[in-house]
């Protein structure tokens, strides 16, 4: 282990591996057990051991024996770092985990940090809870006795979207087709049949105006990147954290105070500044899509999109692999590929050239939006290909 | 024990219902509600409302926290009706609004009543008493809106 402690990093910092938990259905395995397998995964992707590894940050499980499960995790690996924490930003976990690497990093506190996030949601053996976990949001004395399920508090967001901007549920669904089309062209993905905007306006109703389809789905996932200011010792290019931005402007819906819309402008318009890199210069966006609603208020946030025409731009074939700006190619959470951390590691792929039937051509910087809560937590990355 | 047990009262200058004295911030608004009246709680310092319960003003912090009777109207902001519950007690189907009072702060609550659409006029009443004594605000079309 070098002597780099608490010697400050100034210079830039990249993500130099990226691995997965085996998602395959049918497996019996717990969220520490795809925690520890994408880590692994990630470790040796970026040609370092276990010892080479002196930070350990995680996000959180719903429903696990597991008290500390980055230390958990850190245990399993035989790592012994000097920096091991479990971090919780809801849906914002897996980019906020990238950033606090980097602070922890130019802090000189570690080396090589690894980030990862997993949870069996969808084998676990109390799924029942943790549907019920998920269902049952709010404040727990002001909001949680009127039964507002997660989806029911975004459809609140939905209902004033459409309202402000004429936009339509078939608008919204063609986010829903658009995010599919991409997970057909994806091993990892749960979900790869093709939709159309029919199959999603046809849906079983959720929470008004959202269906079934609208909705993310409730699956296993896990994924891991290794954080260093080295260059990477693998034989990918490494991936450059070329800026970052946080914001946390409330948790519960009655504190919101703009509704069909976010300061997602705000956090990823820092990000982009602290990169040095204009929207025009993007070479892919990963939204969170925990809805399809939730897609559309950060690409029209943005500045992507125009007010009310985030589906419009998907029907148009914008957000298509070889289209204007590419989006969510991994199939994105409506497909499966659940937790926000996801979003981050197909970005790695896409800017390693590593994304096989999926990959974006001349794939060099990227913009990774997560959001957790209701539109509560909002961390943005900028990556970008390091070519020197 | 401070921070659990704020000095929350209710405010003697609006001549609030006899024995509703309670020191505990999160069951003051429910006691509120049992006696059918909205309670905001008001820093008696700097004069910020909240609906949240919580030991101290989020602007000052100070613990000089008061509940006070509100006028229980205010402006729909969002509507939905919720089809899917994981809850096995909860029958689907019921509506959910967030209603911006005109007293500044918002309330989630149930849609009883008339079908009632973004940017309506809406009240504030209480739903029956449940198993545990509790009453829910719900939130009904304003049958004759003052604006």
């Amino acid at each position: 282990m070098s002597a780099a402690q608490h010697q400050r990093n100034v210079g830039p910092i990249f993500i130099t591996g990226v691995g997965f938990a085996d998602l395959s259905s049918g497996r019996r395995t717990d969220g520490l057990g795809l925690l520890v397998e994408a880590s692994a995964n990630a470790i040796l992707d970026a040609g370092c051991r276990s010892a080479d590894i002196d930070g350990v940050l995680t996000g959180y499980f719903l429903q696990s024996g597991y008290l500390m499960p980055a230390h958990a995790a850190s245990e399993a690996l035989g790592c012994s770092p000097r920096l091991c924490a479990t971090i919780n930003v809801g849906g914002a976990t897996g980019t906020a985990l990238v950033r606090y690497a980097v602070d922890a990093i130019r802090a000189g506190t570690c080396d090589r940090v690894v980030v990862a996030w997993a949870d069996d949601r969808g084998s676990g053996t109390d799924r029942d809870s943790v549907m019920r976990r998920l269902a049952t949001v709010g404040h727990p004395r002001m909001e949680a006795p009127h039964h507002p399920t997660i989806p029911a508090l975004y459809a609140l967001h939905a209902t004033r979207y459409f309202h402000e901007t004429g936009a339509t549920s078939a608008d919204l669904a063609e986010l829903a087709v658009c995010f599919r089309k991409h997970a057909s062209r994806s091993p990892y993905a749960h979900q790869r049949q093709r939709l159309t905007v029919e199959d999603v306006l046809s849906s079983k109703p959720i929470a008004e105006p959202l269906r079934l389809l609208d909705c993310s789905l409730v699956t296993n996932f896990g994924a891991a990147l290794v954080i260093s200011a080295e260059r990477s010792r693998s034989r990918y290019r490494p991936v450059e954290i070329m800026g970052s931005a946080e914001a946390n402007p409330h948790e519960h819906m009655m504190q919101t105070a703009e509704l069909g819309r976010s300061v997602t402008a705000d956090v990823a318009g820092r990000a982009l500044k602290s990169a040095g890199v204009t929207l025009d210069e993007l070479d892919l966006a990963m939204v969170y899509d925990s809805f399809t609603i939730t897609a559309a208020i950060q690409l029209e946030d943005l500045g992507i999109a125009p007010q009310g025409q985030a589906g419009i731009m998907a029907r148009d074939g914008c957000f298509d692999i070889d289209g204007d700006l590419p989006l969510n190619t991994h199939g994105g959470m409506l497909s499966g590929m659940t937790g926000g951390i996801h979003h981050v590691a197909e970005a790695v792929l896409q800017v390693q050239g590593r994304a096989d039937a999926r990959q974006v051509r001349d794939c060099d910087v990227a913009l990774v939006n997560g959001i957790g809560g209701v539109l509560s937590a909002h961390c943005s990355l900028v990556l970008g290909a390091s070519n020197d | 024990m401070a921070f659990y047990r704020p000095i929350v009262r209710w405010s003697s200058v609006l001549q609030m219902t006899e024995g509703l004295e309670i020191d505990e911030a999160f069951s003051t608004f429910e006691d509120a509600c049992a006696q059918g009246v909205l309670a905001l709680l008001t820093c008696a310092d700097c004069g910020e409302v909240s609906m949240l319960p919580r030991p101290v003003c989020p602007v000052c912090l100070t613990q000089n926290l008061e509940w006070r009777r509100t006028i229980p109207v205010g402006a729909i902001r969002s509507v939905t009706r919720v089809h899917r519950t994981a809850a096995p007690d909860v029958a689907p189907g019921y509506r959910l609004g967030l209603l911006r009072l005109d007293a500044g702060p918002q309330l989630l609550a149930r849609l009883e009543g008339p079908e009632i659409t973004i940017d309506a006029r809406a009240v504030v009443e209480f739903g029956p008493p449940g198993e545990d004594g509790h009453r829910l605000p719900i939130i009904r079309l304003e049958e004759h809106p003052h604006k």
